[in-house]
């Protein structure tokens, strides 16, 4: 039968204690010293707002007692034997990179700037592709300087993170690795950097569960 | 532990609805980010349409779903 994956611990950490509920669906796969958490499905399940909080909630409960490696939405193996496999042939790295979010959420800052290369400027007209190139120069090198401020003001508090920048746009991503205990000085500092930068509008969220830091092959 | 609490913590007034601005960062990592777990063993696995479902489900937000969402993230909020 398939199973849906929703993430992936260590095996001891695996069991529930004092009372935590998986729920009716969620069951434990182990593996040597790694364990997924699944459940019995029919298929693929369409990607909508309600299926990914779905998911989101439980990685989300699963999340609050031990370290895990969100699975990615959508993952759907053949079997059982299917996922003891994927943790026997993957488990250097998946003990890795369990390793490198012990103890951490993600948190993520969204930055949005007005945008140079989108601005109606009349005074300018015509503008020519130049122009437009010239402008989209300046939306990067804004981007750019912010993901520099954000670095600098949280990076004593974070143990990994990316950025993305989307010149077009004007919005700058970025995602940290914080461990639990730095969650508010990062947070102050993001405040912090707000009032510095009147012009940028910055957006915290998470905690989430370490999605962009769990696949080892991304990194 | 909720997904929600710090986007919660935005001061008011700004442009973006925070349910917005969660909606896309949930998109941006359940289907963007995680353990892909790909070979023969896999039905399924990142190949969902990223774009299309981040464009569907976040229009879908700013219009009729937004409601709905921030019901659900008032909801997760208490």
């Amino acid at each position: 039968m398939p199973v849906y994956l929703y993430a992936i611990c260590r095996a001891d950490r695996a069991e529930c204690a004092n009372g935590e509920s998986l729920g009716e669906r969620v069951r434990i796969v182990t593996s040597n010293d790694l364990a997924a958490f699944v459940s019995d499905c029919s298929g693929v399940p369409v990607a909508s707002e309600t299926s990914l909080w779905d998911h989101e909630r439980i990685v989300e409960a699963l999340m609050a007692t031990r370290d895990l490696l969100p699975a990615r939405f959508g993952s759907v193996l053949e079997s059982d034997l299917a996922v003891d496999r994927v943790l026997a042939d993957r488990r250097s790295e998946l003990t890795d990179a369990l390793r490198h979010v012990a103890g951490a959420v993600e948190l993520g800052v969204r930055a949005a700037w007005t945008t140079a290369a989108g601005e109606h400027r009349p005074e300018d007209q015509p503008r020519g592709g130049l122009a437009y190139l010239r402008a989209r120069a300046a939306d990067q090198e804004r981007g750019l300087q912010i993901a520099a401020e954000l670095d600098r003001a949280v990076g004593a508090f974070v143990r990994d993170g990316r950025t993305r920048i989307s010149a077009p746009v004007a919005t700058l991503t970025a995602t940290y690795l914080v461990v639990r205990s730095q969650i508010d000085r990062f947070c102050k500092r993001v405040e912090l950097l707000r009032d510095q930068l009147p012009d940028v509008e910055l957006t915290c969220s998470g905690p989430w569960p370490p999605y962009s830091f769990a696949d080892p092959g991304a990194r | 532990v909720s997904a929600n609490v710090l986007a919660a913590q935005r001061p008011p007034g700004r442009s973006i609805a925070a349910a917005e601005v969660t909606l896309i960062d949930l998109v941006d990592r359940l289907l963007g980010a995680g353990i892909v777990i790909q070979g023969d063993v896999t039905l399924a696995a990142a190949d969902i349409d990223l774009v299309n479902v981040a464009l569907r489900l976040v229009v879908g937000s700013v219009d009729s779903v937004g409601h709905d969402l921030r019901g659900q993230i008032a909801a997760r909020a208490s």
